[in-house]
C-alpha cells in the first residue's frame, strides 16, 4: 500500500490507522532490532506514531513513508538513550535495565525468530546490525541509507561492506561452536 | 551454509519474527493519544491571531526605522574618557563616565561606579581578586539621565570575562551569581519598596539581569519574547512561558534569525507591579545565548531610568562586557600544545580522575566521526558512582581541519535536533589542534545543568575559546 504525499498531510486521526496497520510491524521491529528489549521497542513505536501523526504535515515525499518513519523511530531510540542517562543520574536505579529480563526476551527469541540468521544479526554491535537491517531488510538506498544515518554515501559502503564482514564472522564462529 | 555462501541481503528479506508484535491495543492508544493532542498545523491557525499581530508590529518598527524616527536611540556618540578605578585597589566606588548626549565632542558625565565581586557557584579555589579592565563607553547619557542612574562592575575570581550594567541610582545590589552551569546574574532592589518575605504576593521594586547559554533556556526563552519562534521552541520540546498581560514594544532581528532583540511591558496578573524589560538572543555558536533584563516597577518613579537601563542593554546587546583576566597561576601548558595527558593531570590536581567506560556503559555519542572512533570517558569523582556520572567524549584526528570540521558537524547535530528532541544531555565542545573533547553536562526541569568549573578549567587550556552548540 502506498500514500500520497496529499493523503498523508492531510490525514485525521482515523485514517492514520492504516499507516499504523500498514507500517506497524516494521516499524516495531526495526526498533526491537535496536534496543533488543520488547517494552523498549513498544514504548518507542506507540511514541514514533504519534510523534509521526503530529508532524504529518512536514512530511515531504521525499523519502517514503515507511523510510520517513523510520527516521523517527530512529530519533525515538536515541532520544531515549539521551535521556536514560539523565534518569541514571538523577534517579538512580529508575532506568528499565534492557538486559534484566534476558530469560523472557531469550524466550520471546526462541518462540519468535524466524531464521538463525536474524539471532546472528541480534549480536552485531549496534552500528553494523542497524545498517545491515536497513539495506537487507528495509530496501533502502545507499543514499537513503547515508541520509538515515547522517553519514555519507562512501562511509554507509564501507560500514555495510564492515557489517556483512561480522556477521559472516559470527555465523562461522557460531556455526563452528555448534 | 558457509561464509562464503551467506548473502546477508537475500536472507534478511524474511520477516525477523513469526508475529506481530505492533498489537491493535497499542494502535489504540496511538490514537487516543493522538486525537488528545492538536497537530502542528491546528496549534499555526489558532496563533494566526498573535503573529498577526507580531506582523503589524514589526511593520510599525520597520517604518520609524525608514522614518529614521529611531536614529537617535541607535546613535553611538563619541566615546569618553571614563574613571577608572585602580587595577588591584580596594573596591571603593568610582566614577565612571560616560559621553554626554547632545554636549560638546569629548565632554562626559559622571555616574557613580560600583565594583563586585560575583559568587561562583563551584569554586575552583583558584580566586583573583584582579580587576578587568572597564570597557570603552560609548552609550551617551544627558545629565538629567545620568543622575539617576548608577553604575556596576561585576567581576569573576575565576578570571573570565566580567560585565557592566546600569541601574537606578541609590538602589541595593543584593547578589551577583554565576551559576553551575555557567549561567549569570545579578539584581538590585529598590530598599525603599523591597516588598518583603512575609508578603509574597506583594513583590518590591527590582532590577534583574542574567544571562545563561543552556539550551533549554536560550529555546524557551526565545519562544517567550519572539512569538514568531513559538513555535520553533515548542518542537525542540521547550514549550515557551506564556506571559498573559505582556505587550511587546519592540521586536527584530537579523535576516537569518541567528539573533535578535526584543523589549516588552508586563502587567503582572493581581499584583499591581509592571514590569518592563528586554531580551537579546543569540544561536551564533561564539555568542550563544539569551540574555534578559527586567525591571518591576510600582509607580512611575523610575521609568525614566528604567528607559535608560534598557537602552544601555539594548546598545550592548545585553550587558557590556570586560576582557577576561589571566588568572593567578597562568596555564603553562596552554602556551605549549597540550594533549589528553595533560588533561587527565589536571583533573586529577582537582580531585578527579578519567577511566575508560565499561562495556555495559551505553556511549552517549557514537555517531560516526569522519571514521574516527570516539574514545568515551567517565569523569570519576567518587568510585562508588563513577559510572553514571559526567563524561569526556575524545576524539584525535589527524588534521586540525578534520577536527575543526567535527567541532561544526557536532554544532549542527545539537543544533538541529529536529521533531521535538530536545537534548537533555548537552555537549560542550573543545578543540585544539587535531584534538575534540566533548564535555557532556546534563539537566532537566527538576535537576539544574551542572557545568563544572574545574573541568572547564581543565578543558579551556586546550584552546582560548569554547564553541558552544
Amino acid at each position: 500500500m502506498s500514500y500520497e504525499m496529499q493523503d498523508v498531510a492531510s490525514m485525521n486521526a482515523d485514517a492514520f490507522e492504516s499507516v499504523m496497520e500498514t507500517y506497524g510491524e516494521d516499524v516495531w521491529n526495526y526498533l526491537y532490532m535496536m534496543t533488543r528489549s520488547r517494552e523498549l521497542a513498544d514504548d518507542l513505536a506507540q511514541e514514533t506514531f504519534i510523534r509521526a501523526y503530529k508532524y504529518m504535515h512536514a512530511y515531504r515525499g521525499e523519502a517514503s513513508l515507511k523510510t520517513w518513519l523510520l527516521r523517527i523511530a530512529r530519533n525515538r531510540w536515541y532520544s531515549y538513550r539521551r535521556l536514560a542517562f539523565v534518569r541514571k543520574v538523577t534517579l538512580p536505579g529508575n532506568v528499565p535495565e534492557t538486559s534484566a529480563s534476558g530469560s523472557a526476551e531469550e524466550e520471546f527469541l526462541r518462540a519468535e525468530l524466524t531464521s538463525d540468521v536474524w539471532k546472528i544479526v541480534l549480536k552485531l554491535p549496534l552500528k553494523y546490525r542497524e545498517i545491515l537491517m536497513l539495506r537487507a531488510h528495509y530496501d533502502m538506498t545507499m543514499e537513503e541509507l547515508a541520509g538515515a544515518l547522517g553519514i555519507t554515501v562512501s562511509a554507509a559502503k564501507t560500514r555495510l561492506q564492515r557489517a556483512r564482514r561480522k556477521a559472516s564472522e559470527l555465523w562461522e564462529k557460531e556455526r563452528g561452536e555448534a | 551454509m558457509t561464509k562464503k555462501d551467506i548473502d546477508w541481503e537475500k536472507e534478511l528479506k524474511q520477516k525477523p519474527f513469526r508475529n506481530n508484535s505492533f498489537t491493535p491495543q497499542m494502535m489504540r492508544r496511538v490514537e487516543e493519544k493522538v486525537k488528545e493532542t492538536p497537530r502542528r498545523f491546528e496549534l499555526w491557525g489558532r496563533r494566526a491571531g498573535v503573529l498577526t499581530l507580531s506582523a503589524a508590529l514589526l511593520a510599525g518598527i520597520f517604518a520609524l526605522e525608514s522614518g529614521g524616527i529611531l536614529d537617535g536611540l541607535r546613535q553611538k556618540p563619541p566615546q569618553a574618557a571614563v574613571t577608572l578605578p585602580e587595577g588591584n585597589g580596594p573596591r571603593t566606588p568610582a566614577n565612571l563616565g560616560f559621553p554626554l548626549k547632545d554636549g560638546a565632542a569629548g565632554s562626559a558625565v559622571n555616574v557613580p561606579l560600583t565594583v563586585v565581586k560575583a559568587n561562583l557557584a563551584v569554586d575552583d579555589g583558584e580566586s583573583s581578586d584582579a580587576l578587568p579592565e572597564l570597557p570603552s563607553v560609548t552609550f551617551a547619557l544627558t545629565e538629567e539621565e545620568a543622575s539617576a542612574l548608577q553604575a556596576a562592575l561585576i567581576y569573576r575570581p575565576d578570571g573570565e570575562r566580567g560585565y557592566l550594567l546600569l541601574a537606578p541610582r541609590n538602589w541595593t545590589l543584593s547578589e551577583a551569581q554565576v551559576g553551575a552551569n555557567g549561567s549569570f546574574g545579578v539584581t538590585w532592589t529598590n530598599p525603599d519598596n523591597s516588598g518583603g518575605s512575609d508578603d509574597p504576593d506583594r513583590s518590591g521594586e527590582k532590577l534583574t539581569y542574567t544571562e545563561t547559554g543552556t539550551v533549554g533556556s536560550v529555546v524557551s526563552g526565545i519562544g517567550t519574547y519572539f512569538p514568531e519562534r513559538a513555535e520553533w521552541a515548542e518542537q525542540k520540546a521547550f514549550p515557551p512561558e506564556t506571559r498573559e498581560g505582556m505587550t511587546l514594544r519592540s521586536l527584530y532581528s537579523n535576516d537569518d534569525g541567528t539573533s535578535g532583540f526584543s523589549r516588552y511591558d508586563w502587567t503582572r496578573q493581581g499584583e499591581g507591579a509592571v514590569a518592563s524589560g528586554a531580551v537579546y538572543y543569540s544561536l551564533d555558536k561564539r555568542t550563544y545565548g539569551l540574555r534578559h533584563m527586567e525591571m518591576t516597577l510600582r509607580g512611575t518613579a523610575y521609568s525614566g531610568a528604567a528607559d535608560t537601563i534598557l537602552r544601555f542593554f539594548e546598545a550592548n546587546e545585553g550587558a557590556q562586557r570586560t576582557e577576561s583576566v589571566p588568572g593567578p597561576n597562568p596555564n603553562e601548558e596552554s602556551q605549549k600544545g597540550i594533549s589528553i595527558e595533560t588533561v587527565k593531570q589536571k583533573l586529577s590536581e582537582s580531585g578527579m580522575k578519567l577511566t575508560f567506560r565499561q562495556d555495559r556503559d551505553l556511549p552517549f555519542y557514537d555517531r560516526p566521526m569522519d571514521g574516527v572512533h570516539e574514545e568515551e570517558m567517565i569523569i570519576d569523582r567518587n568510585s562508588a558512582d563513577a559510572a553514571d556520572f559526567e563524561r569526556l567524549t575524545v576524539l584525535s584526528f589527524d588534521s586540525r581541519e578534520k577536527a575543526q570540521a567535527e567541532v561544526e558537524r557536532i554544532d549542527r547535530t545539537f543544533r538541529s535536533s529536529a521533531g521535538g528532541e530536545g537534548p537533555d544531555i548537552y555537549p560542550h565542545v573543545f578543540s585544539e589542534g587535531g584534538l575534540v573533547i566533548l564535555y557532556w553536562t546534563s539537566g532537566s526541569s527538576e535537576t539544574p545543568f551542572r557545568y563544572d568549573n574545574k573541568i572547564k578549567g581543565a578543558l579551556r587550556a586546550l584552546e582560548q575559546s569554547e564553541v558552544q552548540p
